[in-house]
């Protein structure tokens, strides 16, 4: 992994690529989310920051226990990608509300079907994510299936700091409002590309040999 | 039991303090909280453990990340207060598995339980008994250690739970 905290320049070059890694990722998912909600939705340009894990959770909420919707998945293929996706409780409330009629509970009791209808919605980003990536780097990365958690901001965003048993620092963090003409909604997706898809990605957009410049 | 708020231990932090102080861990997912106890002089801490064992070239303000250096760290800082080692008990929560991913072929366990045997086999080797346990499952958990009593509160806000262990 990259010394995130070292040369300054590559510091930078690193931060514009996954800047512009965040841009496709984003365009795309508001065009599925426009079909899906069935009305014209916009994307603010994605905030992309690097975050250090002990810090993740601010992301969300300054509240580590606070309840929140957390979508994951992981590639196969030509490298490994971690991927998490979190809305904060409006967030959530918003988002089923313009999907389906009726009462939202709170996040706690969410029935089954919410849960599948979050996790569509979840998919939809993360898989834009991935096929940014691929776009980009021309590697072939497949997405697995997501699995949704509902419980503690931090507790959920443990599952991306540590689940491999290795030791990262800093995590992507990418961070978007969904808007349309009625509502917000804020959302946070988390990746942790691995060497792999960070040299083809540097590569891509500096040539070959970029890290020796 | 004080009435104030307990003090927040961190991922990674390793915190000790006498009565009537509490300390909490809040949001254990799949990291593991291990609280060590002295009834004789109320003292105790909290470590907020990430990974089992500790990888090469960490720094020195890293070590309360793993179990394998944490606990031996919270150890010491118990033993600068008056806490002996000898007279020490665990309780141990978290190490929960917070997403369930269908894998074809799942090489090890998740990474939740791998932290509970690591502090649970450091804790051994260090002869320390581990008195409660809270671990495991798909939920998060907030545990508090009251030093007043060496009781440990575990909150889960998923499944509703609140209990004393």
């Amino acid at each position: 992994m990259h010394d995130f905290e070292g040369d300054d320049r590559l510091n930078q070059m690193l931060r514009d690529a996954l800047q512009e890694l965040g841009n496709i990722g984003v365009a795309h998912s508001a065009t599925a989310l426009s079909q899906i909600l069935n009305r014209k939705v916009d994307m603010s340009v994605p905030r992309v920051t690097l975050v250090r894990v002990e810090e993740m959770y601010k992301r969300i909420s300054n509240n580590p226990g606070e309840v929140v919707v957390g979508i994951a998945s992981e590639t196969l293929g030509d490298g490994k990608m971690d991927l998490l996706f979190i809305l904060d409780e409006p967030s959530t409330k918003t988002l089923l509300s313009a999907l389906r009629a009726g009462e939202i509970p709170p996040l706690t009791d969410l029935a089954e079907l919410d849960k599948e209808i979050l996790v569509e919605v979840g998919n939809i980003i993360l898989l834009h994510c991935v096929s940014a990536m691929n776009t980009f780097t021309g590697l072939r990365l497949y997405p697995m299936p997501p699995s949704i958690a509902v419980d503690m901001n931090n507790a959920i965003i443990q599952h991306m700091i540590n689940k491999d048993g290795e030791y990262k620092r800093h995590m992507i963090s990418v961070e978007v409002d969904i808007f349309t003409e009625t509502m917000n909604i804020k959302g946070v997706v988390f990746m942790f590309p691995d060497q792999t898809e960070l040299d083809k990605l540097m590569e891509q957009l500096y040539g070959e040999g970029w890290d020796v410049i | 039991m004080n009435n104030e708020s307990p003090e927040s231990v961190g991922i990674g932090e390793v915190k000790v303090g006498k009565s009537p102080l509490s300390f909490q861990a809040v949001a254990l997912g799949s990291c593991v909280g291990v609280a060590l106890y002295d009834s004789t002089f109320k003292v105790g801490g909290l470590a907020h453990i990430m990974l089992p064992t500790k990888g090469e070239n960490i720094a020195q303000n890293d070590l309360g990340k793993f179990a394998d250096t944490a606990i031996p760290l919270l150890v010491q800082k118990l033993s600068e207060i008056g806490g002996g080692r000898a007279r020490l008990v665990a309780k141990i929560a978290g190490g929960a598995k917070m997403f369930d991913f269908k894998r074809m072929n799942e090489r090890q366990a998740d990474i939740g339980s791998r932290n509970v045997e690591a502090a649970k086999s450091v804790l051994t080797s260090l002869g320390i008994p581990i008195i409660a346990e809270e671990v495991g499952g798909t939920y998060g958990r907030t545990m508090i250690l009251h030093l007043s009593s060496g009781d440990v509160e575990i909150i889960s806000l998923s499944q509703k739970i609140r209990k004393i262990i």
